[in-house]
């Protein structure tokens, strides 16, 4: 689970990040709407958080802008203003979903992983992708009922791959959407990564799931 | 109950009943009362007029029939040989002297005994019928005796005419004022109740934000008055709207740092394993902790100052209170690398409120230090009857669009409340003007962004009228 954390106060900014990222998501920070616009563009995320009374550009601004470029990642708008015309507006600029601060982390962590879920037209918790049942707020996953122990980044990589089953993804798209923004890459980072988890979800199956394909890059594979 | 009780008793069912009335009379509504009143006495008017015109037309009336009954007598008497008993609504009878009736007849209800007439014609009432006789000696060769003619006046159909006509033209005309009146004043109270209703809607909905309309037409009292009223609203709706900001701005500047304490409390509690992580977390939250509770100092400040509406004001030794200031800053900045100049001439004293004159100015020294890159200067010096305090600082400076509003409550150049970027809520320079005002001065802000930023202060030194309060504008 990817998200990007959007907002002014360091502090606030700090803390929320160090506890989301306790909660096991991969978190980018940044303190202002135009940072906002572009780590939206640059990088996939499956859910924005965001504050609206930013410097540089504002938070609806941002909103707009990112909605106008054809991006559809669900965005929280997580925010000290409380009247309904604030709300009202926040959702009709673009945004999925609304949190008055002070607001409670365990909320704020339920309802990001209820955006993440919608955006992938999950209705439960427990995601059936093959033989894999993989719950995403209990990072757990079972192959046959058979419980997997997995790494944090090595359950983000098969939830990732998992949420597009049958479909090809680049290293790239995988780097984006599974490490932080910062993380300085290594070219066969996500070769080290992909070989320990097959260790772990395809031994000894006679069906092999995580499938390499050549000059592209992966796909976890569930029907020929 | 003594009979002493008893008056009293009476004298209060009187009191009482007059009280009733009067009540009665204050529920009765305006247009009717005005309709009221105007209709009663154009009814008293009419009722005069036409009992005046009728007994003019009455009197009139009786001369002439005088006039004919004595002639018809006349020539009655000459010619006695022609006698009629009956002539054009006159009786004629012949009698003795004895009144012996020897011609003619009595008219019904004429009195039988009655006085001789002659010379002139008498009236005699009976039966609500005025009669008027007259009579003639007269003697033949038969007998001496008189001639008497009798007439009643009969209301000739000619005059009933007149009467009703008057009578249904009145009416008419009272009918016809009444109603037009009646309508004319409620269209011309329209307003009023348009007035009424939109007070009632306001009280009801507590929406300031509504309008009378203004009747289009003329410009009288109630356009007068709906203007009026409709300028209240204004005033009102600002000032709820300030409030109501000002609410919304508190709530707001709450809420980051409660936030802030929530979040690093739920974090601590659920994953902080070692001390330091502990430590870190309880630091943040005591910095939050200390900004709110200066917040909401600031806010009781604030309150105190915009409900007092009379300061204690004693001599204020400014000199003393500037330089002290001057030294107590200059060893808090000893170790920032920013210079405190100062130049404040001696004796300067005006009468004041010290405590909220040093906080004001202390707000100003605040904000200097803080946007400061390395000069801050004071001066305070008299000219002509105005004590003139200046602070200068080089920092960055405030933007043109901005200079205007800086003194409003809660407000701030960047919309976004980084407390790391300028430390503030929005209340200092607010409470300066407050108090710069309350002590019948001005102040005025002056900038170039990036180049100095001052703020003047002009007090007046001699004494204003009202010396005994300052009253809060």
């Amino acid at each position: 689970m990817k998200v990007l954390l959007v907002e002014d106060e360091e502090m606030l900014n700090g803390i929320t990040a160090k506890y989301l990222r306790a909660e096991n998501m991969t978190v980018d920070t940044c303190f202002n709407g135009q940072q906002t616009i572009e780590y939206a563009n640059t990088s996939s995320y499956d859910v924005i958080v965001m504050d609206i009374m930013m410097p540089v550009v504002d938070g609806l601004t941002a909103l707009e802008q990112i909605r106008n470029e054809g991006n559809t990642t669900p965005i929280l708008l997580l925010t000290a203003k409380d009247s309904l015309d604030d709300k009202v507006t926040g959702l009709n600029t673009g945004a999925d979903d609304y949190l008055v601060k002070p607001f409670d982390l365990e909320e704020l962590t339920a309802r990001i992983y209820a955006l993440a879920r919608r955006n992938t037209r999950h209705a439960q918790n427990d995601i059936k992708v093959g033989p894999l049942t993989i719950n995403v707020p209990q990072r757990t996953v079972k192959r046959d009922g058979e419980t997997l122990s997995l790494t944090a980044k090595e359950f983000d990589l098969l939830y990732y791959l998992a949420s597009n089953e049958n479909i090809v993804l680049s290293r790239q798209q995988i780097l984006d959407h599974v490490w932080e923004y910062d993380y300085e890459s290594y070219s066969n980072l996500i070769d080290v990564y992909i070989k320990e988890l097959r260790k772990k979800v395809d031994t000894d199956k006679h069906v092999k799931l995580i499938q390499t394909v050549r000059g592209v890059g992966y796909v976890l594979r569930t029907e020929e | 109950m003594s009979s002493e009780q008893k008056n009293n008793s009476s004298h209060h069912d009187l009191n009482s009943m007059s009280d009733a009335l009067a009540h009665l009379w204050n529920r009765i509504p305006l247009t009717f009362k005005i309709m009221l009143w105007y209709s009663l006495f154009l009814g008293v008017l009419i009722i005069s007029m036409s009992v005046f015109y009728y007994n003019y037309i009455n009197s009139s009336d009786a001369a002439e029939i005088r006039n004919r009954l004595q002639q018809q007598t006349l020539v009655m008497s000459t010619n006695m040989r022609k006698f009629t008993p009956y002539q054009e609504g006159t009786f004629f009878l012949v009698y003795t002297q004895d009144g012996v009736i020897l011609k003619g007849y009595i008219p019904d209800s004429f009195p039988n005994q009655s006085n001789l007439s002659l010379g002139q014609v008498s009236e005699l009432e009976a039966n609500g019928v005025t009669f008027y006789y007259y009579d003639v000696p007269i003697s033949t060769a038969d007998y001496k005796g008189f001639l008497r003619a009798i007439t009643s006046q009969k209301v000739t159909d000619k005059r009933a005419n007149t009467i009703y006509a008057l009578v249904l033209v009145s009416v008419i005309a009272l009918l016809i004022s009444s109603v037009g009146g009646y309508l004319f004043v409620k269209q011309g109270l329209k307003p009023l109740r348009k007035l009424t209703q939109t007070a009632r809607i306001i009280a009801r909905n507590n929406d300031l934000s509504r309008r009378i309309e203004l009747p289009d037409i003329a410009k009288d009292e109630v356009y007068e008055l709906t203007t009026t009223f409709n300028r209240m609203l204004s005033g009102l709706e600002n000032s709820s709207n300030r409030e109501k900001q000002f609410n919304s701005d508190v709530s707001h500047e709450l809420r980051t740092p409660i936030s802030i304490i929530q979040a690093e409390s739920e974090y601590g509690l659920k994953y902080a394993k070692t001390p330091e992580e502990m430590r870190e977390g309880m630091t943040h939250i005591f910095e939050q902790a200390k900004f709110m509770s200066s917040l909401v100092s600031q806010l009781l400040d604030v309150a105190r100052l915009e409900n007092s509406y009379e300061l204690d004001i004693a001599p204020v030794d400014v000199t003393s209170l500037l330089n002290n200031m001057v030294h107590h800053y200059r060893r808090l900045c000893a170790d920032k690398n920013i210079t405190i100049k100062s130049s404040i001439s001696d004796n300067l004293t005006i009468l004041g409120h010290e405590i909220s004159l040093r906080r004001a100015v202390s707000n100003l020294i605040d904000n200097a230090v803080k946007f400061t890159h390395s000069t801050i200067e004071i001066t305070a010096k008299q000219n002509n009857f105005y004590l003139v305090i200046e602070i200068t600082d080089d920092g960055i400076g405030i933007e043109e669009e901005h200079l205007k509003q800086i003194f409003n409550r809660m407000y701030q150049t960047e919309q976004s409340r980084n407390k790391k970027s300028n430390h503030g809520i929005g209340l200092g320079l607010y409470f300066v003007d407050k108090v710069v005002h309350l002590h019948h001065g001005t102040i005025v802000a002056n900038s170039k962004p990036n180049v100095f930023t001052t703020f003047t202060i002009t007090l007046p030194l001699q004494d204003v009228p009202e010396r005994d309060s300052i009253d809060l504008l």
